[in-house]
């Protein structure tokens, strides 16, 4: 494990020291991996008591104005009400590209993005009920003991849109709206999920969303734009 | 890139302010799934509705009525037991029975009739802050025939969707 780490270690600060000096001029290609605060304001108390969740991403330039994207996260949700106590425990992937309106347009060693994108997100969660209680003001109220854990899935398409900026070299920061369209999912008869990871909202066919990131770009390599290039050959 | 990030700001509190006013704190739904009945009788050929001049309802084994003494009625709402497949409902009419001779006031004739009805019931959530419910299919509807002449299921599904007041039973004096 320590042999792990220390190679871990050793990795991280070869990019994050030696690696900008691989070269000097063109643009820096590099793995950009993020973190959503937004997601820490769920821990606020007045916001939403109910959940606790992350969200990490990557996202790799293919051209200036396509990147290829991944996202991943986590969720947790545990509340109890007069009738019932609910948790649930899952994760999600979602990935796709986002094309940056500004990619043809900057300058070569500028990163601001404009973006559009397309995301598909699968989730995989269980979620469970104890302490039921079904009111039933004749008869009498009914108490059941547990329902679940129930595992279930879902499929959606999203669309992502925000903006994206370089606060220091290889530091980014910025937000995106999320529409969420649900395509297909593994529906529990009896409870529906209260919050699907990486979705939002489980009575819902859609829903929208929103992150806000901030980026670290692993810098891998410089590439020369190809009119410099010309350009120095004509010089 | 000092105004993106002041964009994004104000952008992050405008999304928490909505974030924290979508949100509700009462039920506003029902979560009882009631039985709906209509009362019909044959008059001439014809299929009428039947009006009960007394009727009184109430659930076998408990004390508490549904329907007490209530006058005019031409249907009800009943619910169905959460604790098994069956439930039992006793019901009284008072009937007006029209003078023979003139100058003679109407007579109330009382009878006693047994509803039995056999279902099985599907418990879901109907949301977070109203919890669970039921809903029903009924397999069988019978009755004793004191005063009841036959009972018929118009709609097995009992549901608490509004089915704009639709019968699910229907049941012929």
């Amino acid at each position: 494990m320590k042999m792990i780490l220390r190679y871990f270690i050793s990795i991280l600060l070869y990019f994050l020291i030696l690696s900008p000096v691989l070269g000097q001029e063109g643009r820096i290609k590099g793995l950009r991996v993020g973190y959503d605060i937004s997601r820490l304001a769920l821990l606020l108390p007045y916001i939403d008591t109910t959940r606790t969740a992350f969200e990490v991403s990557a996202d790799f330039e293919i051209k200036p104005y396509y990147y290829a994207t991944l996202e991943y996260g986590q969720q947790q949700v545990n509340f109890t009400t007069d009738w019932y106590e609910y948790s649930s425990d899952g994760y999600y992937v979602r990935a796709g590209f986002d094309y940056n309106f500004l990619g043809k347009k900057l300058p070569l060693e500028q990163y601001e993005m404009l973006f559009m994108g397309l995301r598909y997100g699968y989730a995989s969660y269980s979620h469970s009920a104890g302490n039921l209680i079904v009111d039933d003001n004749y008869w009498g109220d009914i108490s059941v003991e547990s329902l679940g854990p129930v595992n279930l899935y879902a499929h959606w398409l999203e669309i992502a849109g925000g903006i994206r900026g370089e606060l220091f070299k290889n530091c980014f920061i910025g937000w995106s709206f999320r529409a969420r369209l649900m395509m297909h999912q593994r529906l529990d008869e009896v409870m529906y999920p209260y919050y699907i990871p990486g979705f939002g909202a489980g009575n819902k066919k859609a829903n929208i969303g929103f992150n806000f990131y901030i980026y670290y770009r692993i810098p891998l390599y410089r590439v020369k734009a190809k009119v410099k290039v010309e350009e120095n050959l004509v010089n | 890139m000092r105004r993106i990030l002041y964009f994004l700001i104000i952008i992050t509190c405008i999304s928490g302010l909505f974030y924290s006013c979508t949100k509700e704190n009462y039920c506003a739904n029902d979560v009882v799934a009631y039985l709906k009945i209509g009362f019909y009788t044959w008059s001439d050929g014809q299929h009428v509705e039947k009006t009960i001049e007394r009727f009184s309802a109430r659930g076998m084994s408990s004390d508490s009525l549904i329907y007490n003494n209530k006058s005019n009625i031409k249907s009800i709402e009943l619910p169905l037991s959460n604790l098994s497949d069956t439930s039992r409902f006793i019901f009284d009419f008072k009937i007006e029975i029209p003078p023979v001779e003139p100058d003679t006031l109407p007579t109330m004739q009382e009878y006693s009739d047994t509803l039995d009805i056999v279902y099985t019931r599907k418990m879901y959530l109907v949301s977070p802050l109203c919890g669970f419910g039921y809903n029903y299919e009924i397999h069988k509807a019978y009755a004793s025939h004191h005063y009841i002449d036959s009972v018929l299921i118009l709609n097995k599904y009992v549901t608490i969707v509004d089915k704009e007041n639709e019968d699910d039973l229907e049941i012929l004096y």
